[in-house]
């Protein structure tokens, strides 16, 4: 017998993701970034803002909870040496509503430094190609907030604020919740970091 | 010879630079700081920076972003980097 059915020609692709820019790249987690990421979440200028909140785990605690909930995760390293400088996760994600949430540590030197927020542009590119969500969200406490305050309502959405939700340093603050639209995200590239806009992928 | 034909004014720069961040340049002065007086968060470094890199052909290596502390430091690197692009073609 003949098959008589017709498919569209197949197309090719350029099916790599785009996870390095001009200051940062993605790669995957090893056994041997642990002692690094265990560093990173327990010293003093994060183990308030991350995951913990001040407590301080046993290291073995902290390296199994490494992976809860977690859809994806990349250790954030400097493009040109290597170097370790954070980590950059995707958790909780929902794939009935098409959203996850985002997490990411810097080190303490590198906080400031506006070339980290490539990591972030990499990531939310991935999470939008690879997986199809729709949003992501970022919960941010109120002391970080204000530091990328200006981007609200240009450069993402404050949907939620949860007003004195948590207590640290003596004191309750508000903790928001920012969200970011697959659809705006392209434009929203080509604003903050023009570089990072994936390439056409789709060949010939 | 130095052509300096093709640079902008301080406040032809920073005009475009204030629309490119979102932040109104009106009263800007040299010694405008721009967090204590400006008020430029993360995100507004983020974007000066691309301004700067995208809109004005001009690199900023990550260890000057920390010293980039007032409007005149901004325009001052834009000028030197337009200046020493030009020398070099």
């Amino acid at each position: 017998m003949t098959n008589t059915m017709h498919f569209p020609e197949p197309r090719a692709a350029d099916a790599v993701p785009l996870l390095e820019g001009k200051h940062v790249r993605l790669r995957a987690v090893r056994q041997s970034d642990y002692p690094f990421l265990i560093e990173l979440q327990s010293g003093p200028e994060n183990m308030i803002r991350w995951r913990y909140r001040g407590a301080t785990p046993s290291p073995e605690h902290m390296a199994q909870s490494l992976w809860q909930g977690v859809l994806a995760q990349f250790l954030i390293v400097r493009a040109d040496s290597g170097e370790p400088v954070g980590l950059i996760a995707a958790y909780n994600a929902e794939f009935r509503h098409q959203y996850a949430w985002i997490a990411m540590i810097v080190t303490p030197h590198c906080e400031r430094a506006g070339w980290t927020f490539e990591a972030y542009g990499l990531f939310t590119t991935y999470l939008f190609e690879t997986f199809g969500f729709r949003k992501v969200y970022l919960e941010v406490i109120e002391f970080n907030f204000a530091t990328i305050a200006s981007g609200a309502g240009r450069l993402f959405h404050v949907e939620a604020c949860l007003v004195d939700h948590e207590f640290h340093l003596g004191r309750r603050w508000n903790l928001y919740t920012l969200a970011v639209y697959a659809e705006e995200w392209t434009d929203l590239l080509k604003r903050l970091a023009p570089h990072l806009l994936p390439p056409e992928r789709v060949l010939g | 010879m130095t052509d300096r034909a093709d640079l902008i004014s301080f406040e032809a720069f920073w005009a475009r630079a204030g629309d490119a961040i979102g932040v109104s340049p009106a009263g800007l002065e040299p010694t405008t700081r721009l967090s204590a007086d400006l008020d430029l968060d993360s995100l507004h470094m983020v974007e000066l920076i691309v301004f700067l890199e995208e809109n004005m052909d001009c690199d900023v290596p990550e260890d000057l972003i920390p010293a980039l502390i007032t409007a005149d430091d901004v325009y001052t690197h834009y000028v030197t980097r337009t200046t020493n692009t030009v020398r070099r073609r």
